[in-house]
């Protein structure tokens, strides 16, 4: 998983100007991607690894295959950590309150 | 055929009780009065005694004890059923206030200071449109949702103006203000939603304000929505049709009183932004 990354199928994605508001429907929590978060989301397709995306980043933002990898990792990270990606273990017992909690995935480290 | 003689939304109900009882919870009801002939699908009664009060939904006791909670608890389960029965709204539990430009939407959980600020709002002449419940419908409109404004003895200093005629004899914890009686009234229809202010109440803090983006404002939004969970995408799709237009702010403050001015200054200026 960690160098195919790819959204769970149930999760809902919905744009908004130039972010995303995700609903997780397991853990009943609203994440948002930033800017560049929404810009790569739709990368992590299970077929492009975390390599050739990182690869892409450089070439487009014109920033070092280092920097764009720094960049690719903290994203998916966040994702991991928010058991967004497939093969996350989702953890039921969290700290959500009833009506879900804002979780911030903004600010990947920008290239 | 019995009819409803109240509507919270869609839920349709008629009441009942003892004289006393009737009186006080047909008093404190009034803006929900609806003549319709509309089948009620619950009803409600209030009992008052020398004793204490029982309050009631289809026959099945809320409440037994003193007047002032069971009129507060018979109210939250209206406020249950108004939430399940409109369908098609992404219900976000907040308070909206607004004049004649649109409204105002200020969600966030029980304790931040929703009531007590939109108790202030109305105060200073904005239209009441509820202080529980914010019905977000598609393009970014909300439905009004004019219950009595319910204030709690904390907040009593700050909206002191306001203070009931009665209902304040020393037997109820919660002013239940009437919509009625405000100088901005109270609105009927669903209105273009202009702004949404995330508050954070932090006691004796200076006022501090922050732009949200419209993905924040959509989060905050969904966050604090009675119904995502079952909404899902409709919901999430309802709040950012919302904060596509509205204006979001973030507002850190101490007290209603030190974060209302700042509030009418983002309404006049989502005005201005419009005009």
């Amino acid at each position: 998983m960690a160098g195919l990354p790819r959204f769970r199928s149930d999760i809902d994605i919905v744009p908004i100007g130039d972010e995303q508001v995700v609903w997780d429907p397991v853990l009943e929590r609203i994440h948002r991607l930033d800017a560049i978060g929404a810009t790569l989301a739709p990368l992590l397709d299970g077929i492009t690894s975390e390599g050739d995306l990182a690869a892409d980043v450089a070439e487009v933002w014109s920033v070092s295959f280092e920097a764009a990898s720094a960049a690719v990792r903290g994203l998916v990270e966040q994702l991991e950590a928010a058991g967004l990606l497939v093969g996350d273990d989702v953890k039921l017992n969290g700290d959500h309150d009833d009506h879900g909690t804002v979780r911030y995935l903004a600010n990947p480290p920008v290239p | 055929m019995l009819t409803a003689t109240h509507r919270a939304l869609d839920h349709h109900f008629s009441l009942g009780g003892n004289v006393r009882g009737l009186e006080l919870v047909s008093r404190v009801l009034r803006t929900l009065e609806a003549a319709t002939d509309v089948p009620p699908s619950s009803f409600y009664t209030l009992t008052i005694g020398d004793s204490g009060a029982l309050a009631e939904r289809d026959g099945v006791p809320i409440y037994e004890g003193d007047p002032g909670t069971a009129l507060r608890l018979l109210m939250s389960t209206i406020n249950m059923a108004a939430v399940a029965s409109l369908d098609g709204a992404l219900m976000v539990h907040a308070s909206v206030v607004g004049d004649d430009h649109g409204a105002i939407v200020i969600p966030g959980p029980s304790g931040t200071g929703k009531s007590t600020m939109a108790a202030a709002l109305v105060d200073r002449g904005l239209r009441y449109l509820s202080d529980e419940i914010a019905p977000i419908v598609t393009g970014g409109m909300v439905v009004p949702y004019p219950k009595p404004l319910m204030v709690g003895g904390m907040s009593f200093d700050e909206v002191e103006a306001l203070r009931p005629m009665d209902l304040c004899d020393g037997t109820f914890d919660v002013w239940f203000l009437d919509p009625r009686r405000f100088s901005g009234g109270y609105e009927s229809r669903p209105q273009p939603i202009r702004a949404v202010v995330s508050l954070e109440y932090v006691p004796r803090a200076t006022v501090e304000i922050s732009q949200m983006t419209p993905g924040e404002t959509t989060a905050v939004l969904a966050c604090n929505a009675f119904n995502m969970a079952r909404s899902g995408r409709d919901g999430l799709e309802l709040a950012a049709g919302a904060a596509r237009y509205a204006r979001g702010v973030r507002i850190l403050h101490g007290g209603a009183s030190s974060a209302v001015d700042h509030i009418i200054e983002v309404m006049r200026r989502s005005n201005e932004r419009r005009s």
